[in-house]
């Protein structure tokens, strides 16, 4: 990797306002791996809160975005959130695939002084590890951990569907954060809930359900053997690390899942302190896996 | 010349459908006043009466040429050429106009502009049949020999019907063995019929046969000619086994020390390097597997040369190219099961106890590689509950839109081996619904249905999972329950949607046949009325290769192509359509650009008087125009559509002024 | 509006003429204004018609063929005339004509109600197309 990547970062409401360890980690660990982050001054909501109230709006919001993100002239959009990621990928699909759409979107912003260049490259965490860093780069980082740690991957459906959107893998049979995980030095394994939806959609309009699904992903999980699992989603972090004691007890159950950030991993591979990728924010049981992949 | 030529017009009514909108009258006014040209107008001019005073108004007037104003030249165009036969005119010299489909039928509100337009298409005929020349067709002779690309039961059933018409046949067959996908089957439904015992006697008769030249192991390599003469190469791969010396004795399978999967038991098992794909192969002689025997890959072994008793094993033979001519191909290649791994959800691949349906087959046959018991791959138990997924991959618009035709069948006879073979299990169906429509379907349903233990659940199985034990659970939404069902079982069987098999793309591209965009299916020429034929002259389909079908449907088939063959090979003769390419040499400078339009190789650049021109070989002409349209020099024209036609008939339309006579 | 437009469909005998006269027998109405002409394959395209017809008075031309990639009676024709419509269109567009005033369309034969919308789309564009004018060729100044 020859020229330093310049990103700019949308770490979306959820990530700055709850889960901060998405954002912590991941500015933490770009350092190490030449990608220039760059924060931007001004941005607003993604859209997704008016998807499907009103999309009309939810695709303006998202296109003022994307212009005050590309201000800054950067090679792609990096989203922490795949609710982010999911908003921006679509509405860059509909850009480019309908001109008279972009260019109602454009003179709208037009009104406002802001004015859409280009259409942006929009990043995933797991692409900007796969694709723009690469698995060379993190086979090379020096391994601490213990190569017998069994990890589970989880997507997050927004990362990855509708599958008619285009997206940075497989919509139904992805593999490049296990791909990712085994750089690391780690072992990935497919299991059959991997796919699974978190439940944090549901939240807000269906909590009992949301309760049974983030359940049934834990502990169907758990009983395969897994050591640990990772995501990049702060949605899906929430559900499956900060909730999992709550739904656990709910259903009569004990955690027993330690649940970490992709990136909170691979600072700890990079020699990073605990602290540092802020894994003391960690709610589920990461003190069971901790000695096995920090060994000091 | 062609300008001093008198035309006939003969408008019809069509009853009121085409007399209610345009007004025939005025038409036959305004056609009346160019000059040489004759107006008559008929109720209905197809029907006998209409026919009969044709072709004397033809006779009486003394007009050369015919411009008919009624419907579609797709169904009607034969009548009215005959007519002009009858009344001493060359056919080619008549022009249809469909004022009904193209005007009376569109423009039924506006009787005034659909009159106008009626004359304007009436006009422009005129003007174009001006230039037409008579055309005449050409007879050209057929070898009385046939090719059948396939040896399933479709191209078995094929071969037989024309062999026994007396015709020599080469039968190809790229495995090792004729008998296809049915050879799989242990059972048919509805009968349960034991499949390998009635498609037995089939492959044995055409071994016997004295008119089949049975050619196994062996792929087309390329086609050329035409209907009537094709000259086919064939590849002849090597089986390292001399077949004139092999007794079929198989001494030399028994020990051979080297494995490779078994594709014939798809890939549930193993087989020797050198092998014979199933006990009742025809023929019986084995083929050595290139890719996994020892003495091929490293040089070692050679223990079936010291075995066999004949000498047969012969390790030196390469492949070859034999070449054969034949007055028509019948293309039976036949269909395989589509990649179901790709329907992720449902774990084929994934896990060992999902299998599909035609690896039941296997799993259940007495030359199985169980030998008919049925035990749980992975699992190694019989199983206590299955479930079968119908329309796996099929009615999805992610994978094959279209329904397979044999899995909901497939489904009901797969339920019946399982209950028959662990009558304690219980076997769950998961389907939308069951087609059962065709001769005694429904009743077979009906029979599955009522044995105790077999459930029918109207759903789509949406997912299959694996758990820590090994067995799997299947999630789907039951519309009787109105909830999601999880049901826990130790094997799936997935009734897999169809596509034309692996090898029917490279036959097509061969042959240049159409195919149907997803599937792979070879396109015939009309889906209603010619099911066999196709877009290319001699060449017949049947079978699943065609489309999704089972075997009395793909056994029917194949006797319709076969009969075609026949009718076309004893008639002995080929009529060309004369409207092909014609190259005015004056123009043409040879440079070649309309050989390279050409999709039939039909035009060569020969030399004329010292110069190079281009040619067209009639008999390759499908009269296309590609050629038409590539020419830079205006060169070369399809007969009687030249482009001066086309310009008179465009000036024709566009024109409403007095009619101008050409010089 | 009192203009009439006339427009020019060439198409080709096994999809677009077929869908045609689909049209007809499903009795699916579109103004009288549109002419078909029957060519055996939309692969005879020669940019000459096209020329000829918007010089000798056709407000607008269609061209019809059959779907790619494999509907083709002729193995490839429509990719042919893809291609040389493709050029075509450049040209026409420096030459000043309207985009409307040709087009390539795939209409399958079972697909009538589609030719009976673009013939109808056809002619109401073209009814909003100014007549055609050709300089003579004393007006041209260079």
């Amino acid at each position: 990797m020859a020229r330093m990547v310049k990103l700019a970062v949308f770490t979306g409401c959820f990530a700055l306002s709850k889960q901060i360890a998405v954002e912590l980690s991941t500015l933490r660990v770009l350092q190490h791996l030449n990608v220039e982050p760059i924060v931007p001054r001004s941005v607003n909501c993604c859209g997704f809160a008016f998807r499907g109230l009103y999309p009309s709006m939810s695709l303006y919001l998202t296109g003022r975005l994307l212009a005050s993100l590309t201000a800054s002239d950067p090679d792609g959009i990096l989203t922490l959130c795949n609710g982010c990621y999911l908003m921006l990928r679509e509405a860059v699909h509909r850009l480019r695939e309908d001109r008279r759409l972009l260019e109602s979107v454009r003179s709208y912003l037009r009104d406002e002084g802001l004015e859409l260049r280009g259409i942006p490259r929009i990043v995933h965490p797991v692409e900007l590890l796969h694709d723009i860093v690469g698995t060379e780069v993190l086979k090379g980082i020096k391994r601490t951990g213990d190569n017998n740690v069994l990890v589970a991957t989880h997507y997050g459906c927004h990362a990855l569907r509708p599958s008619t959107v285009p997206s940075f893998d497989n919509s139904v049979n992805p593999s490049k954060m296990e791909r990712i995980v085994e750089a690391l030095g780690f072992r990935a394994r497919d299991y059959p809930e991997r796919l699974d939806c978190c439940g944090a959609v549901l939240l807000a309009t269906n909590p009992s359900l949301a309760m049974k699904l983030a359940y049934s992903k834990i502990s169907g999980t758990a009983r395969w053997g897994f050591h640990l699992l990772v995501t990049t989603c702060p949605y899906c972090f929430e559900m499956l690390d900060a909730r999992q004691e709550a739904v656990m007890q709910t259903f009569g159950d004990e955690p027993r899942l330690p649940v970490m950030l992709l990136t909170q991993l691979i600072g700890l591979q990079l020699g990073l302190s605990e602290g540092d990728v802020a894994l003391n924010l960690n709610l589920s049981p990461v003190d069971k896996v901790l000695p096995q992949i920090v060994r000091r | 010349m062609e300008g001093s030529s008198r035309i006939g017009v003969f408008l019809c009514h069509c009853g009121t459908n085409i007399a209610g909108v345009v007004d025939i009258k005025r038409v036959a006014e305004e056609i009346g006043k160019i000059p040489n040209v004759v107006v008559w107008d008929h109720r209905f001019l197809c029907s006998a009466d209409g026919i009969d005073s044709m072709v004397s108004s033809i006779r009486s007037s003394g007009v050369d040429r015919v411009v008919v104003a009624a419907c579609s030249f797709r169904t009607h165009e034969p009548v009215f050429q005959a007519a002009l036969h009858r009344a001493g005119l060359n056919p080619y010299l008549l022009e249809i106009v469909s004022t009904r489909e193209l005007c009376s039928w569109v423009h039924e509100g506006e009787k005034e502009k659909a009159t106008e337009k009626a004359i304007r298409m009436v006009r422009a005929a005129i003007a174009k049949i001006r230039d037409n020349r008579p055309l005449e067709r050409r007879r050209l002779p057929v070898v009385p020999a046939a090719l059948v690309v396939g040896g399933g039961v479709a191209g078995i059933r094929a071969a037989l019907d024309i062999a026994d018409s007396g015709f020599t046949v080469y039968l190809i067959e790229r495995g090792a063995s004729i008998g296809g996908n049915m050879a799989r089957l242990d059972k048919t439904f509805p009968t349960l019929d034991c499949s390998i015992c009635i498609l037995g006697p089939l492959m044995n008769a055409v071994a016997q046969h004295p008119n089949i030249r049975l050619l196994t192991y062996s792929e087309v390599v390329s086609v050329e000619g035409r209907v009537g003469e094709f000259v086919v190469k064939i590849l002849r791969k090597p089986r390292y086994i001399k077949e004139s010396l092999c007794k079929g004795c198989l001494i030399c399978i028994a020990k051979c020390p080297a494995r490779a999967i078994d594709e014939f038991n798809l890939k549930l098992s193993h087989r020797k390097a050198i092998y014979v794909p199933y006990p009742q192969a025809v023929p019986r002689i084995p083929v050595i597997d290139p890719d996994a025997c020892l003495y091929l890959r490293k040089g070692i072994c050679r223990t079936c040369e010291k075995l066999c008793p004949t000498g047969a094993v012969d390790f030196a033979q390469r492949g070859e190219v034999v070449e054969v001519r034949v007055g028509s191909i019948i293309v039976a290649t036949g269909f395989e099961e589509y990649d179901i791994s790709s329907v992720y959800e449902y774990g084929y691949g994934r896990y060992p106890n999902v299998v599909t349906g035609l690896q039941l087959e296997r799993l259940v046959s007495s030359y199985g590689p169980t030998e008919g018991r049925l035990t749980v791959p992975g699992l190694g138990i019989e199983p206590r509950r299955v479930a079968i997924i119908n329309c796996a991959g099929s009615r999805d618009e992610r994978h094959l839109p279209y329904c397979c035709r044999v899995g909901c069948m497939a489904s009901l006879k797969h339920a019946w081996y399982i209950k028959h073979l662990v009558p304690e299990a219980e076997v769950l169906i998961f389907a939308d619904e069951i087609r059962a429509s065709g001769k005694n379907f429904e009743e077979f349903y009906r029979r599955i249905r009522l044995l105790p233990g077999v459930y029918i659940v109207k759903s789509r199985a949406s997912e299959v999972r694996a758990n820590p034990s090994g067995t799997l659970s299947i999630k789907a939404y039951d519309p009787v329950l109105n909830r999601e069902v999880t049901v826990e079982v130790d094997l799936v069987v997935l009734e897999v949607g169809i596509v034309a098999s692996r090898s029917t793309e490279a036959v097509r591209n061969i042959l240049k046949l159409g195919a149907s965009p997803t599937g792979g299916f070879l396109l015939e020429l009309h889906p209603k009325l010619n099911p066999v034929e196709t877009a290319v002259d001699g060449v017949y389909i049947c079978g699943a290769a065609a489309g999704p079908k089972d075997i009395p449907e793909s056994v029917a088939q194949a006797s319709a192509a076969a009969s075609k063959v026949i009718a076309l090979l004893s008639r002995g003769y080929i009529e060309i359509q004369p409207h092909t390419a014609r190259v005015v040499e004056e123009l043409c400078s040879g440079c070649r650009i309309c050989v390279t339009a050409c999709a039939y190789g039909a035009i060569r650049i020969v030399e004329r008087g010292g110069r190079n021109v281009a040619s067209v070989d009639e008999v390759l002409c499908k009269g296309c125009g590609s050629c038409v349209g590539s020419c830079p020099s205006g060169a070369i024209e399809i007969q009687n559509l030249k482009l001066s036609q086309v310009e008179a008939v465009m000036s024709e339309m566009q024109g409403w002024e007095p009619y101008v006579q050409r010089a | 509006m009192s203009r009439e437009p006339r427009i020019i469909a060439f198409t080709c005998t096994y999809c677009a003429y077929a869908a045609a006269e689909a049209a007809g027998v499903s009795k699916l109405h579109y103004p009288p204004h549109i002419y078909i002409v029957r060519l055996p394959c939309s692969g005879m395209f020669k940019s000459h018609h096209v020329l000829k017809a918007l010089r000798s008075g056709y407000d607008a031309v269609l061209w019809g063929g059959c779907h790619p990639p494999y509907d083709c009676h002729f193995v490839n024709g429509n990719y042919k005339a893809l291609v040389r419509a493709t050029l075509l269109k450049n040209y026409l567009r420096q030459l000043g004509f309207e985009d409307d005033r040709f087009r390539l369309e795939w209409i399958a034969a079972g697909e009538a109600e589609r030719f009976a919308s673009i013939a109808r789309e056809m002619v109401e564009k073209a009814t909003a197309l100014p007549k055609l004018r050709f300089l003579k060729h004393s007006e041209v100044v260079d």
